[in-house]
């Protein structure tokens, strides 16, 4: 993706675009080269690209590595310690804790994506609708994003899951109708701003649509800020879950989530350590790799943006 | 100045519009009858309906909510449906606790959180930086009633130095504060040790640091006197931005370590469908938080009205 | 009266002769969360029974070492043959924590209230088949003309029907006694001011943190030894169990998670009480469903399950295998009935009835335990090819949806209100909206029983009940689950009881 647009512009009235521009004249490499080159040196991002891509291999090839289904219940191995059969040992029904905790990679990767989609999408349009038109529809959506943003996200989260019912659908919905707002506040600061700049004007004035302006113009501007949030808000998620699983309000058995066996587990802390511990290591590695990937992000993408 | 500060204060009148609306649109369409919960599985259909009738749930749902935002303004939040006792009395008995953890958890984060950060910032690169900076990050990865639980285990049942469960004799007992306030404050801290670290790279990269250093002017005192003044302001930002995570782990923290407090007091009323518990705890956090949002900016505004949030200095 | 076997009684002898009771200490316990309300008026749970127990006295009282009913506040009584008409001579010089004296306008006062609209009780149920009570129920009238004041200490009460099990239902906590006053004072608020003759006395309940009694010395039964019951609030299971394990508490429930570490510990098994509990776990399986209508498929259900494994292994072996809604430990329980596990037979069966590859959803609630064994079923039923999709809600939601009929099957339990083969075998002809489960042959007999008053000719009728329940299988029995009960060496005499209001702390001191 380039940014043919910005190089008929005068020079950006944001901090950010004329920073941008001045290290492109230098280095004659485009913007998404120099963050390229920038992330690529960054050793601890590149590791946690690393395990997010060992994720999404385990997420993806399950059921070819699980030694074991996840949800088949064998009682005559209950709650055994972890063996050469069984790695990671057996939980409460004799089921397989590590095939378990492989099959739980996709729930964990599913909720931190489609929760962050749905985010994604209507942080996009109501950012931009936002910021773009003005007037009562900007005043609308920002009192409501006001209004979310004024209750501690958990506790929504929380009266939104028991108000649907418990089930991973009902996360997704409760977790991207909550996160949605921080991403429509970036959208709708950048369209302010891009928008009375000179080439979005002229291209305007030559008879571009609005949904041309805003897809053509604003949202390639927005996106560093975008994609930080999505990584961040993944981890975020993924966090979210295992509270809810803890609440009661988690994933519906048998499924295999992370946060559910953490908190099944966790009563069993002293007699089976093994039920919460692996889910456990596997969340907290999985958070931090995603804290890690996306603050090595924000790095290369834009320096400047480290409250996002 | 005078004119932000009304400006923001009347914006906050839809915003507690809109946050009564939703909370209680929220508890209309929650399943599960809170009536055939207060009668138990015997209750027949004539009780229901008489119960239903007394508690108001048959009215039309506008003259509802306007009952309900009419008492909310008045801080009255009707009585449990459940132990029939105020709601308003109960977030008042509770509140103590909820702020005294959430104080000491705070004192906590920005103490550790901010000198954790400094000196990883000083050995930028070396082995000590690189390592507080691993361990923060896996304190941020790590689920706070995984974390509440095993400090319960360690410090409480084996090494018996704290109590595992109650307050003691007032809500501000440090003894019984010091495990709930390490459960609570540790995600805080380490994200403040971070955001610490880098600020102090970034100011002690600038110009009349350098220009200080090579005035001959001890390391301290550059620290101290330059450095540190600058970063106070971002951090205390920061700091209260940070404000919702101590609510929103307040719910679990308080449930661990059996503490009465609103968050504990919440999560109960959910899970029993105790409606105007819900509604009075879930409305009374939401007008918190948006105040504490709304001084936040405000003496933000009035500390440094040069000073924009997202945006570097030349 | 009728003569009660004694069953199940645990009574724990001090660690040897010749130590003697010792007045003195406070009994330290810890409760999962707050509890709801002291107020008898509202006491439908577990919670405030086993609490105002201490608190109050009925007119009658289980005995500390059986299911049987003892007088309390009522010295003696008359009943008529039919059941239908009691007389009570209440005792005298029995004085409220207040210093107020018990009389028989109390009792009046406190079934009345119980009754009356206002209250908002969800026992009602308990004196509805007195006579007049219906009036006041509807808000027709204040008093029900069927309990009338003979003078202070004489009380008689008509029942519009002969009904026998209504002495049990005197002995329940909230048939106890309340001071009329304070009654009057603080009506719905009476919790926050419980006063009872109990033989202790509310000292300060401290909401969410702790609820803290004191002996009633002038009990009219002689005080407590113990000084005093402190009560914490402690919601997490492994907490609660740490504690107990620091010495902080005296007593403690074993949870789940650390069953066999307990049990299995040679120094913690002898200050471990094992009792059966009055109960049964069951699958409910709802007649509106197409293929659970059919009578076949509920027992090829019920042979496709190994419940005995599920039991042991999932439950730990935390019970008794049930056959039939009667747990022993209540009359009329019959050691002999078995419903078969065979997985072979219940795969032929439903293929013969063309229901192979058949699907229902199972509810539960969120409760840990209770989510297991669902998915116990779940995979069983897999096995022979029967399809189960598990839909989990908060109890609340649950409740609701049971008693609205709408999941195809549902997992519950029913605990004895009192310990009556009654209270367990109603349920089928009362809750008919549940399942659609309606089978006039079983309602007529409950009929039979709620009115006979004669031991033998109940116990022929509760064989009969039973054979149509088997013959029907609207529900599969599961499990009888016991509770194991942990206390510290120092706590001696300590009694727990079948019946969660049953025991008063009038026996159990310290040796500390």
């Amino acid at each position: 993706m380039s940014h043919k647009s910005e190089e008929k512009s005068t020079p950006a009235l944001n901090e950010r675009g004329k920073q941008r521009q001045l290290e492109k004249k230098l280095s004659g490499e485009s913007l998404w080269q120099i963050s390229l080159r920038k992330f690529s040196k960054d050793k601890v991002a590149l590791a946690g690209l690393f395990f997010i891509f060992v994720l999404i291999f385990l997420a993806i090839f399950a059921d070819l590595i699980a030694p074991y289904s996840y949800k088949e219940i064998n009682l005559d191995a209950i709650s055994q310690p972890p063996s050469a059969t069984h790695i990671f040992g057996t939980d409460f029904f004799g089921r397989d804790m590590f095939s378990r905790v492989i099959y739980g990679t996709r729930i964990s990767l599913l909720v931190g994506i489609v929760s962050q989609s749905i985010a994604l999408i209507l942080g996009l349009v109501l950012g931009s609708i936002s910021g773009y038109y003005t007037g009562w529809s900007d005043t609308l959506i920002m009192r409501v994003a006001d209004v979310i943003f004024a209750f501690p996200s958990l506790l929504l989260i929380i009266a939104i899951m028991v108000s649907l019912g418990p089930g991973l659908q009902n996360i997704f919905l409760a977790i991207g109708l909550v996160g949605w707002v921080g991403i429509a506040r970036i959208i709708r600061s950048q369209t302010l701003s891009i928008k009375e700049q000179e080439f979005v004007m002229a291209a305007k004035s030559l008879g571009a649509s609005d949904r041309r302006v805003i897809i053509k113009h604003i949202m390639p501007n927005a996106f560093p800020p975008l994609i930080v949030s999505f990584t961040m808000g993944m981890a975020g998620a993924i966090m979210s879950e295992a509270t809810l699983s803890f609440l009661g309000l988690g994933a519906q058995p048998p499924t295999a989530s992370w946060g559910g066996d953490i908190s099944a587990g966790l009563q069993y802390l002293r007699s089976a350590w093994w039920i919460s511990f692996w889910p456990g290591v596997a969340l907290a590695l999985t958070v931090l790799a995603f804290n890690l990937f996306g603050d090595g992000l924000r790095d290369a993408l834009d320096p400047s943006l480290r409250n996002v | 100045m005078l004119k932000y500060t009304l400006k923001r204060l009347l914006q906050f009148i839809p915003v507690f519009i809109g946050v009564t609306l939703l909370t209680f649109l929220l508890l209309y369409i929650v399943p599960g009858d809170p009536i055939q919960n207060i009668l138990g599985q015997r209750a027949n259909p004539e009780q229901v309906e008489r119960l239903r009738e007394e508690y108001g749930l048959n009215d039309p749902l506008l003259e509802q909510y306007g009952n309900f935002l009419w008492r909310a303004v008045n801080f009255d939040f009707g009585k449990s449906f459940i132990t029939k006792l105020p709601v308003s009395r109960m977030i008042v008995e509770k509140l103590p606790y909820t702020i005294a953890l959430t104080v000491v958890s705070m004192i906590y984060a920005v103490v550790s959180g901010v000198i954790i950060g400094i000196i990883a910032a000083v050995f930028r690169g070396k082995w000590i930086d690189k390592l507080v900076m691993i361990i923060s990050l896996l304190f941020v990865s790590m689920p706070v009633f995984w974390f509440g639980i095993i400090l319960i285990l360690v410090f409480g049942l084996q090494l018996k130095w704290f109590p595992m469960s109650g307050v003691g004799t007032s809500p501000w007992d440090l003894h019984y504060l010091i495990l709930p306030a390490l459960t609570l404050g540790t995600r805080s801290a380490a994200y403040l040790a971070r955001m610490t670290r880098s600020y102090m790279l970034e100011i002690l990269s600038q110009d009349y640091i350098r220009t200080a250093r090579a005035k001959g002017i001890s390391e301290s005192l550059v620290l101290f006197k330059h450095a540190l003044k600058n970063v106070a302001i971002p951090i205390m930002t920061i700091i209260a931005l940070d404000f919702g995570s101590y609510l929103n782990g307040s719910v679990l923290t308080e449930t661990i370590f059996s503490r009465p407090g609103i968050g504990r007091y919440a999560i109960t009323a959910i899970t029993k469908r105790d409606y105007s518990v819900i509604l009075g705890t879930v409305l009374f956090a939401a007008v918190i938080f948006s105040v504490i949002n709304l001084l936040t900016d405000i003496l933000y505004g009035f500390l440094d009205p040069r000073i924009r949030f997202d945006k570097k200095t030349d | 009266m009728r003569k009660f076997f004694v069953l199940f009684m645990i009574f724990i002898f001090a660690c040897g002769l010749g130590f003697s009771v010792r007045d003195g200490g406070i009994l330290r316990q810890a409760l999962s969360e707050d509890p709801p309300t002291l107020d008898p008026a509202y006491a439908s749970d577990v919670a405030p029974g086993q609490l105002g127990a201490l608190i109050f006295d009925g007119l009658l009282r289980y005995d500390y070492y059986s299911t049987k009913n003892v007088p309390c506040l009522a010295e003696s009584y008359e009943a008529s043959d039919d059941a239908s008409e009691y007389v009570f001579h209440l005792r005298k010089g029995v004085k409220f924590h207040n210093g107020e004296e018990f009389k028989a306008s109390d009792v009046k006062y406190t079934f009345e209230r119980v009754l009356r609209p206002e209250t908002k009780s969800p026992m009602t149920w308990l004196f509805d088949m007195i006579e007049g009570a219906q009036d006041v129920i509807d808000g027709n009238e204040a008093h029900a003309s069927g309990i009338e004041v003979i003078d202070d200490y004489t009380l008689k009460i008509k029942l519009s029907k002969p009904y026998a099990p209504f002495l049990k239902h005197l002995a329940m906590p909230s048939a106890c006694i309340i001071p009329q006053s304070v009654g009057e004072e603080y009506g719905e608020m009476f919790s926050e001011h419980a006063v009872g003759t109990g033989p202790f006395k509310v000292k300060e309940w401290k909401h969410d943190i702790s609820l803290e009694f004191e002996a009633n010395l002038d009990y009219f039964d002689g005080r407590p030894h113990i000084d005093g019951v402190m009560y914490k609030i402690i919601p997490d299971d492994l907490v609660r169990i740490a504690e107990f394990e620091a010495g902080n508490l005296d007593i403690a429930t074993i949870p789940d998670a650390e069953f066999k570490k307990w049990v299995n510990d040679p120094a913690w098994k002898p200050y471990i009480i094992h009792l059966p509990g009055l109960n049964t776990y069951y699958m409910g399986m709802s007649y509106n469903h197409p293929q659970l209508s059919n009578l076949r498929v509920r027992q090829a259900i019920s042979m496709a399950i190994d419940r005995k494994k599920i039991l042991e292994t999932v439950r730990l072996g935390r019970g008794i295998l049930a056959h039939q809604m009667l747990p022993p430990g209540i009359e009329g329980y019959d050691p002999d009935i078995e419903i078969p596990y065979d997985p072979a037979k219940a795969m032929q069966i439903l293929q013969e009835e063309g229901a192979a590859g058949m699907e229902f959803e199972l509810w539960t609630t969120t409760d840990s335990s209770v989510q297991r064994i669902t998915e116990a079923i779940q995979a069983y039923l897999a096995m022979v090819g029967i399809n189960v999709k598990l839909v989990r809600n908060d109890y609340s939601v649950f409740r609701s949806a049971v008693i609205n009929g709408q999941p195809d099957a549902y997992w519950y339990s029913w605990w004895a209100d009192f310990a009556d083969p009654y209270n367990f075998l109603f349920i089928f002809r009362d809750y008919r909206g549940r399942l659609n489960f309606d089978d006039p042959e079983y309602n007529a007999l409950i009929d039979e029983l709620e009115t006979e008053t004669d031991y033998g000719k109940q116990m022929e009728l509760v064989k009969k009940i039973t054979e149509v329940f088997l013959k029907d299988l609207p529900v599969l029995p599961f499990y009888h689950l016991d509770s194991y009960t942990l206390y510290q060496p120092w706590v001696k005499d300590l009694i727990v009881h079948t019946i969660y209001n049953g025991d008063k702390y009038m026996t159990v001191w310290m040796d500390k």
